[in-house]
């Protein structure tokens, strides 16, 4: 039986960033400043959280106000073209928890995003590499700047704190306020949510799958209770195989879909999804609703060189022909947060010998994705078209009715552990290598992930994807 | 060219200025400081029975960026009162005049360079002597205008007190009301209550998870869109070029793009200069100014309890006036970032 996508996919990383000193930004062309009157338009019901009521039963989650009124913040706005930026131009990982430590019966593989790991106190010494290539550590190579640290500024970490650098925004970002009366609840928001517990608990990579992360090993693993091995029923030490990562697969994005759709799959009396451990009830969710619009907001320019104001143009997708529409607020991952911006108005003027001009009325015209027009904007260099193309995948638009689930917590899903002898036994009927501890490229853990396919759906996160419903829909997105 | 000798022939005229300014966007001014708020709702809600307290945190989860404040005493009893500092004021009026008005390589002459790194001292001096040598530079005009410090072990280096004098009013909101935390409304008994507050809740989202990322939570106070303060300019031996600047100084805040305070990148310190007043006191043979066809005596007029009424002469400068003065600003200025030094 086929399965629905998981709802969010990565977009690989580059072999290294893409950098320029300031100077050389500067270059790129006569300076634009002013500012864009933008709207926000919702294209699913958008929700940013304000303020949470009620009890472990039942809960409301109002949407975020300022001044008593509805309003998308200035940082989520900028966040969200941040991140984009960030992946379109091989730019630098600008946020990133910084460790996930091996914790007893939470995370047996721990990492650290851009460091060595060398775990303590471990049965099996393992130094996990830096999930992210060190290339993509903010401030790497000193002297140089990413697109995104260029456009949004940055604060780079030295060894001490003098030595810290910070470099001002160029781009400056106004909240975005919403009509009070486009703002409501409605029996069909919700999202779902377990008594005593964050339901998904927001994102876990696990360095001991290859899910977040791609494959690099594959391990023998003897499993222990309170110290003492853990035997099965004719008194063996019980194993599993466990699917050693190494690095993460890339940045991460959620696709678009209807949530009321998908919520309701996650409902119980869909009877998809099942609440075992803890009792199921919903957070309704105070949403902007479907088409409505925000008031004008500025998103403004302080000296920006024309090559990348263009950039800027196209990253708000403001082209009648645009594919790919941005997510934002709480429940991305059930469809919730699908904006477009909408160009109101623009005042500029260009730097030129002399005092400041008046900013003045122009006419913003943002060119395609296609090679000439990179070409033409002088943004080939910036651009990373294989990030292009993944982010097309996964911001596509319109959606095609597509749905997007969490592989369950289920036999053949999640909860499904691989034993080592089934491992063993399924890899030697299809004549395939095996050992205690094993390492692979992408190509042979494919096929592992092929093999053991009806032992457990969710091993490689890839494979998972690309056999998923609609997945030749999604394949053919282009930007 | 550059003369330090400001008041060389005394003070002859002053030319005051009254802004009152409203917040178009919040207003974010910090003190350095982080104080503590308390959240006692039960596990799974939020934004509930909040409190915010005049004490230092006890940890970083409930630790706020406090807001800019000051004491008064009257009726022997001490007031706290939130402002926005004179120095906020001054320091976006000088740097928005050094980005716009002084070529990039230039920058340097208002900077000052650690002792003990060489290369900076030296870039430095350069650029003051380039900087100061030709009017055309624009570093004349802000040195007089905002002063120019020069190191006290290098007694014949350039440096002047600023002719530019700046002081601001309290808050002239509503205040008296709770701190807004989204809709829910968080009790601060011991703080300064003169204008409306609220403390925003941030956390980057972590790239690789599209999650919270750990340890970025943060929150800030910030004065809330609408509230008012007046700000007092005062400028001793004006120029045609002074009243230049200001006339661009009032268009690039009206338009946003001269801010006060911090967090310009999502947003915050955009102003709307709701009222200004303009008076040019004159002594009566002080040097005539070429653009005195814009301004006219006044006999009249709200300051006529000045200090300086009835010893000297008082002009009015119309609002919309001022901008024609920015025709003897081009003199002064090195440009704008495209321009070269030649």
């Amino acid at each position: 039986m086929p399965h629905y996508p998981n709802p969010f996919d990565f977009v690989p990383f580059p072999s290294g960033p893409v950098l320029r000193t300031e100077e050389q930004f500067d270059a790129l062309g006569e300076k634009f400043s002013g500012y864009l009157e933008l709207e926000i338009k919702a294209l699913t019901p958008v929700h940013i959280v304000g303020r949470v009521e009620g009890d472990a039963v039942k809960n409301q989650s109002f949407f975020f106000r300022q001044d008593d009124q509805p309003c998308i913040p200035a940082s989520s706005i900028r966040g969200c073209l941040r991140a984009f930026t960030e992946a379109l131009t091989a730019g630098w990982v600008s946020q990133a928890t910084p460790e996930y430590p091996k914790r007893c019966g939470e995370r047996h593989v721990g990492f650290r995003a851009f460091k060595d790991y060398d775990p303590k106190r471990s049965r099996r010494s393992r130094t996990s590499p830096p999930a992210v290539d060190t290339a993509f550590k903010p401030g790497a190579f000193s002297g140089e700047l990413d697109v995104a640290s260029y456009l949004f500024g940055t604060v780079i970490e030295g060894k001490q704190e003098q030595e810290e650098q910070s470099r001002k925004s160029k781009v400056w970002f106004e909240d975005a306020y919403i009509p009070l009366e486009t703002v409501t609840f409605n029996e069909d928001w919700w999202a779902p949510d377990i008594g005593g517990g964050a339901f998904m608990g927001g994102g876990k990579p696990s360095a001991s799958n290859w899910w977040y992360f791609k494959p690099a090993e594959v391990w023998k693993r003897n499993l222990y209770k309170d110290g003492s091995p853990l035997l099965d029923r004719s008194g063996r030490q019980r194993t599993v195989a466990e699917f050693i990562g190494d690095r993460l697969r890339g940045r991460k994005f959620y696709y678009h879909q209807d949530p009321v759709a998908c919520v309701k799959i996650y409902h119980p009396d869909n009877k998809y999804w099942a609440y075992v451990k803890n009792p199921f009830h919903p957070v309704r969710l105070e949403c902007m609703q479907q088409d409505a619009v925000t008031q004008p907001f500025r998103l403004y320019l302080e000296g920006i060189p024309r090559s990348m104001f263009l950039l800027l143009l196209r990253v708000l997708h403001l082209q009648s022909t645009a594919t790919m529409r941005y997510k934002i607020g709480y429940g991305k991952a059930y469809g919730y947060g699908s904006i477009e911006f909408v160009l109101r108005s623009a005042k500029l003027r260009t730097a030129s010998p002399g005092l400041p001009k008046a900013l003045k009325a122009w006419k913003i015209v943002a060119g395609s994705w296609s090679e000439d027009a990179l070409t033409h904007s002088g943004l080939t260099d910036f651009i990373d078209q294989n990030a292009l193309a993944w982010l097309a995948r996964i911001l596509g638009w319109p959606h095609k009715n597509l749905l997007f689930v969490y592989p369950r917590y289920k036999a053949q899903e999640f909860q499904q552990a691989v034993t080592y002898g089934q491992f063993k036994h399924e890899m030697e009927g299809r004549g395939m290598p095996v050992s205690d501890k094993m390492e692979v490229n992408s190509k042979n853990a494919r096929d592992i992930a092929e093999t053991i396919w009806n032992l457990k759906r969710p091993i490689d996160f890839r494979l998972y994807q690309e056999k998923a419903k609609g997945w030749e829909i999604i394949e053919q997105r282009r930007p | 060219m550059y003369n330090d000798r400001l008041y060389a022939n005394g003070v002859h005229s002053v030319l005051l200025a009254d802004w009152e300014l409203a917040c178009k966007t919040p207003l974010v001014i910090r003190n350095g400081q982080q104080i503590a708020y308390s959240d006692k709702t039960p596990d799974k809600t939020r934004l509930g029975k909040l409190s915010l307290s005049w004490e230092m945190p006890a940890d970083e989860e409930h630790s706020v960026a406090a807001l800019h404040y000051s004491y008064e005493i009257h009726d022997d009893r001490v007031h706290r009162h939130h402002f926005v500092p004179a120095s906020s004021i001054r320091g976006a009026l000088r740097s928005w005049s050094i980005r716009n008005l002084v070529h990039p390589s230039l920058y340097e002459t208002f900077s000052s360079p650690a002792n003990e790194d060489e290369t900076a001292v030296n870039l430095h001096r350069l650029c003051v002597r380039q900087g100061l040598h030709q009017r055309d530079t624009g570093c004349e005009l802000i040195s007089s205008l905002f002063g120019l410090a020069s190191d006290e072990h290098e007694e014949s280096a350039p440096s002047n007190a600023g002719r530019l004098s700046i002081e601001t009013q309290k808050f002239s909101g509503a205040g008296l009301r709770m701190v807004a935390v989204s809709d829910a409304k968080m009790e601060a008994p011991s703080e300064p209550d003169d204008v409306h507050r609220q403390m925003p809740v941030r956390n980057p989202l972590d790239r690789m998870t599209n999650a919270s990322r750990k340890g970025g939570l943060h929150r800030f106070l910030e004065v809330c869109r609408g509230e008012r303060f007046v700000v007092q300019l005062r400028i001793i031996n004006p120029l045609d070029c002074d009243l230049g600047l200001l006339g661009l100084w009032v268009r690039e805040l009206n338009d946003g793009m001269l801010r006060i305070g911090a967090l310009s990148s999502i947003g915050r310190g955009r102003m709307a200069v709701l009222r200004q007043e303009y008076e040019l006191w004159r002594r009566p043979n002080a040097p005539k100014l070429q653009g005195n066809a814009f301004f006219q005596e006044d006999a009249g007029g709200s300051r006529n309890n000045d200090i300086l009424a009835g010893l000297w002469k008082r002009y009015i400068v119309a609002p919309n006036e001022l901008i024609k003065f920015a025709d003897y600003l081009e003199e002064y200025t090195g440009g704008s970032v495209d321009a070269s030094l030649s």
